[in-house]
């Protein structure tokens, strides 16, 4: 059995869901000093985006013929939004720069936020791509200067707390 | 106080020193006892038995109302030594009744339910699943059976003795699923435009479970993500369609003359010898054929030996092409079918794909042993059958696609033809371990990805892409040993993980020639057989000759991951005892040393010091100079020389650099370290050391490098084969990696390639 597995909308009814081998997302945040800024990067697989932005009625068929499509972008920065929030940032606070697919269906989204002052210690939600995969798991890893902090969210267990110290 | 403090010391040592044992203890409590049906080494014992069912099947396709009904005769025979009361066949299709418990078991939330169509989805019901007419005799005499869910368990009159066999018939028919809409491995889709439909069919009959030494009867459900286990046998079948209909089956096609036009079996003799497809129903032909509907009907033969299974295709809208594969000494026809739709993907790469695959695998495994292989286009899913597969990769209406599309249909059609050899014919238990077939046919289509376009991006194999997934908090992970039904991460652990630990082993514990040669040797081992874990470890180990338990502990029963920190280094040289050269050196040190800033702020506020003034204060002490080389140094270093051997003073004269490299193991996964010393003048140096540098002390080690020359910087990892989750503790002098956002930042703010190239060729 393969990745390359989508069954359209109606993935979710049991069978079919079986049969996809990906639901995975990574996601990098590192606050730069320079900029005064959060940087973000969440990587998926572009099928699995899709597919997502399929069940919220955006028709794409392909993430890589979209990237200059600006109300596509929007869709996405909304939806990051709304499934990697950090309560100490305030809500949306993530703007898209840009995101680009890979030839291997990875997809990179890259995101900021405005200026803003460093927290080191906060809760994070990230529940991205779980209501349209309940197996999804996400995985995030924070830097904060050499320090790096890893944590793992699930369905099950959305948020989680993290306390990275320099 | 002291006892407590020696106590306390103690029991961390012993702590640390348990914890390095167990990594490097051998696999004896996790592995079976040896036996005679399977030994220590690895391979089939002289005891070892398998069963085998043979199938004779009529099948008819009710191409208006989408059902399949069929009849099937199942000769099973018993080569165990037992007696068996019972026998057990799967009923697979029954996951598609309603009340199945893979729906059951599915957990859900009220969060589940925010839409509209989220609620519309959980409450359509399909009412598949099959209806057995009967099960009889061969002679019509009604036999006991039993359904248990997924499972149908049939009662012989007598019961089954060793070496005897069992006739019995089986009458049935189901309902196929609409793939689309209700999902699944198998069923059709439906083409709204023509009104027509694309079959896929697997899963279709009921067939026999594996009996074996391992497990007995096979006892587990299907749920939906463990696969199948299946015992080999021949197979006769014969498949009614509508007369327009193209069929595509496992097995050699029996009756040609019967189904195919003269046209098409003159372009098939020409396939036969060609090495490029040649097509055997063309583009405009099937574009003809799917606007009309003929009202008879054909039935197709095929014949297929020593399978594990049978699937077929069947549709109005196939092209078909074919070619010819040379493999060992025998010739494989290498076909693909697929609609308009494919294409143009689906003319120009399916087949040379399939010739590839089977052409590569069995390089790396065993020589493909069937006549044919098949690759039928199915939208968004990748199935795989004996001799027959079901692959996505489907165009835009427009006949475009991304590069995405092309590598995805390329990955898929290799991946799932290469499972012809992982489960189909070296036949694990998918049931119970999805990586004994997944994560070993990822790991060969990673090697025939990289054989069929240099660099080709493959999504799993090499060890830096698995990082991710494998860094940081160890909750939520999966032991690569364990059920398939029970694993987090499905695709992750059973493909990815397994597919990146072959590859270290190949490239980094074992080399590629040892490796190769065990992989090669337990795939000749267990080719039509039933392999475990156990066998495939002892095999790995056996056949090289390299302990690799540590190895099996840590990536396939343990979640740690590999990071290891490259901590600190310290520079020294040796002492040469010269006095001239010691001293001298003595005082540039000193002079070098940094400053306190209370000493250097004196030099100035204090103006004048009590020795300074009173010339009585100095005595033997103050006044000497440490520095100075006097006839006492030179003495003593003149005996030191005359006591060394030729070979010790050209020793001391060589100058040679001394670094002490200390790492910390963070992830606790053990392995092995690769380390890059990059020396001042820019040459480059690399030491491999096994992992059992670790083995009695799986935290920290030191380690001492000597060079003849002086090192600038040291690289642990430096070719990212370590599978290393995090590299920025990698380097001395301390380096850290660019996030990906700043990556791709850089990337935004340079001129796109063409940008440079017109200023290229403008000057500028």
């Amino acid at each position: 059995m393969n990745w390359l597995l989508s069954i359209g909308l109606t993935l979710l009814v049991h069978v079919g869901a079986s049969a996809h081998a990906f639901y995975f997302s990574f996601a990098e945040l590192e606050y730069n000093a320079s900029s005064q800024q959060y940087e973000l990067t969440i990587s998926a697989t572009a099928h699995d985006v899709a597919l997502m932005a399929q069940k919220h009625g955006v028709d794409v068929a392909e993430l890589d013929q979209e990237t200059k499509n600006s109300d596509f972008k929007a869709f996405l920065t909304s939806e990051i939004n709304a499934h990697f929030q950090i309560a100490e940032l305030g809500t949306n606070p993530f703007k898209m720069l840009g995101y680009e697919v890979f030839p291997n269906g990875t997809a990179y989204f890259y995101l900021y936020t405005e200026k803003i002052a460093p927290v080191h210690e906060f809760t994070v939600q990230f529940d991205w791509l779980m209501d349209t995969f309940p197996e999804q798991q996400n995985k995030l890893t924070y830097r904060n200067g050499e320090q790096k902090c890893t944590a793992v969210f699930l369905q099950q267990n959305p948020k989680t707390h993290i306390a990275c110290k320099p | 106080m002291k006892t407590r403090t020696t106590l306390v010391a103690l029991s961390l040592f012993a702590a640390v020193l348990a914890s390095a044992q167990t990594k490097f203890a051998q696999l004896d409590i996790e592995l079976p006892t040896p036996n005679e049906f399977r030994t220590a080494a690895g391979a089939p014992g002289n005891h070892y038995y398998q069963q085998k069912a043979d199938y004779k099947i009529n099948i008819t396709l009710d191409d208006d109302k989408q059902i399949i009904r069929g009849e099937e005769i199942i000769t099973y025979t018993n080569n165990s030594p037992d007696v068996l009361e019972y026998l057990w066949l799967q009923l697979d299709q029954n996951i598609y009744k309603p009340d199945a418990d893979n729906k059951l078991i599915e957990v859900e939330k009220m969060e589940d339910f925010r839409s509209i169509r989220d609620v519309e989805r959980r409450l359509m019901v399909f009412e598949g699943g099959y209806t057995i007419e009967a099960v009889t005799t061969p002679n019509g005499e009604k036999m006991r059976y039993a359904i248990n869910k997924t499972m149908m368990r049939i009662d012989p009159s007598k019961p089954l003795g060793p070496k005897q066999s069992i006739s019995f018939k089986i009458k049935w028919w189901y309902p196929i699923n609409d793939r689309m809409k209700v999902g699944g491995r198998s069923g059709y889709e439906y083409f709204e435009k023509e009104d027509n439909y694309l079959y896929t069919i697997a899963q279709f009959f009921p067939r026999m479970c594996v009996y074996n030494d391992v497990e007995g009867w096979q006892n587990k459900q299907f749920l939906g993500r463990g696969e199948f286990t299946l015992p080999f046998g021949d197979y006769e079948v014969s498949i009614t369609v509508p007369s327009d209909h193209i069929v595509a089956g496992t097995g050699e096609l029996q009756n040609a003359g019967a189904v195919m036009s003269a046209a098409q079996r003159e372009r098939m003799a020409k396939a036969k010898v060609s090495d490029s497809p040649v097509l055997i129903v063309t583009q405009a032909e099937a574009e003809e054929n799917e606007r009309t509907k003929d009202k008879g009907t054909k039935t197709w033969i095929y014949k297929a030996i020593n399978v594990r299974d049978f699937a077929f295709a069947s549709s109005r809208k196939f092209m078909w092409d074919a070619q010819n594969q040379k493999v060992g000494s025998k010739n494989v026809l290498c076909m693909s079918f697929y609609p308009k739709e494919g294409n143009p993907l689906w003319e120009r790469y399916s087949t040379k794909l399939v010739a590839h695959t089977i052409k590569t695998y069995s390089k790396y495994t065993i020589d493909y042993p069937y006549p044919v292989a098949i690759s039928v286009h199915a939208n968004q899913i990748g199935m795989e059958y004996p001799m027959i597969c079901f692959n996505g990769g489907r165009p835009n209406e427009d006949g475009t696609y991304s590069e995405g599309t092309k590598y995805g249909m390329w990955g898929v059609i290799i991946h799932e033809v290469g499972h012809n050899f992982f489960p189909m014919i070296i036949n694990s238990d998918e049931r119970q371990w999805s990586w004994m077939d997944e994560g070993l046919n990822t790991f060969v289509q990673y090697l025939t990805e990289q054989e069929w376009e240099r660099g080709y991006p493959s999504r799993r194999g090499p060890a830096y892409m698995i990082t991710d997934y494998m860094r940081g908090d160890k909750k939520f992970i999966s032991p690569i040993m364990t059920n398939s039904e029970s694993i987090w991460q499905f695709g992750n652990n059973a493909y990815g993980k397994p597919a990146t630990a072959l590859n270290i082993l190949r490239e980094t514990v074992m080399g590629r020639e040892l490796f190769d040669y065990a992989f090669k040797i337990y795939c000749e081992r267990w080719k039509f057989k039933h392999p475990t874990p156990a066998d495939f470890f002892r095999t790995m180990e056996d056949a090289s000759g390299v302990d690799l338990d540590w190895f099996w502990r840590g990536w396939f029963y343990s979640t740690d991951f590999v990071d290891v920190s490259l901590d600190d280094v310290k520079h020294f040289q040796l002492n040469t005892n010269n006095p001239e050269v010691e001293k001298a050196a003595q005082k540039q040190a000193d002079e070098q040393k940094q400053q306190f800033i209370g000493d250097t702020r004196n030099k100035t506020s204090i103006q004048q010091t009590v020795n300074e003034r009173d010339p009585n204060i100095d005595d033997f002490y103050a006044k000497r100079n440490i520095y100075e080389v006097d006839r006492l140094d030179r003495e003593e270093y003149e005996a030191f020389q005359k006591n060394l051997t030729a070979s010790q003073k050209k020793l001391l004269e060589s100058n040679k650099h001394f670094y002490e490299l200390s790492f910390t193991n963070k992830g606790g996964l053990v392995t092995p370290l690769i380390i890059q010393a990059t020396f001042v003048d820019g040459t480059t140096e690399v030491i491999r050391i096994p992992a059992e540098i670790w083995r009695m002390d799986q935290v920290t080690i030191t380690k001492v490098f000597i060079f003849d020359k002086e090192v600038k910087s040291f690289l642990l990892d430096p070719f990212l084969e370590m599978a290393d989750c995090d590299v920025d503790n990698n380097s001395f002098p301390s380096q850290s990696t660019p996030t990906r956002f700043q990556l791709f930042q850089q990337k935004q703010s340079n001129e796109n390639p063409m940008q440079r190239q017109k200023r290229l060729e403008s000057g500028n």
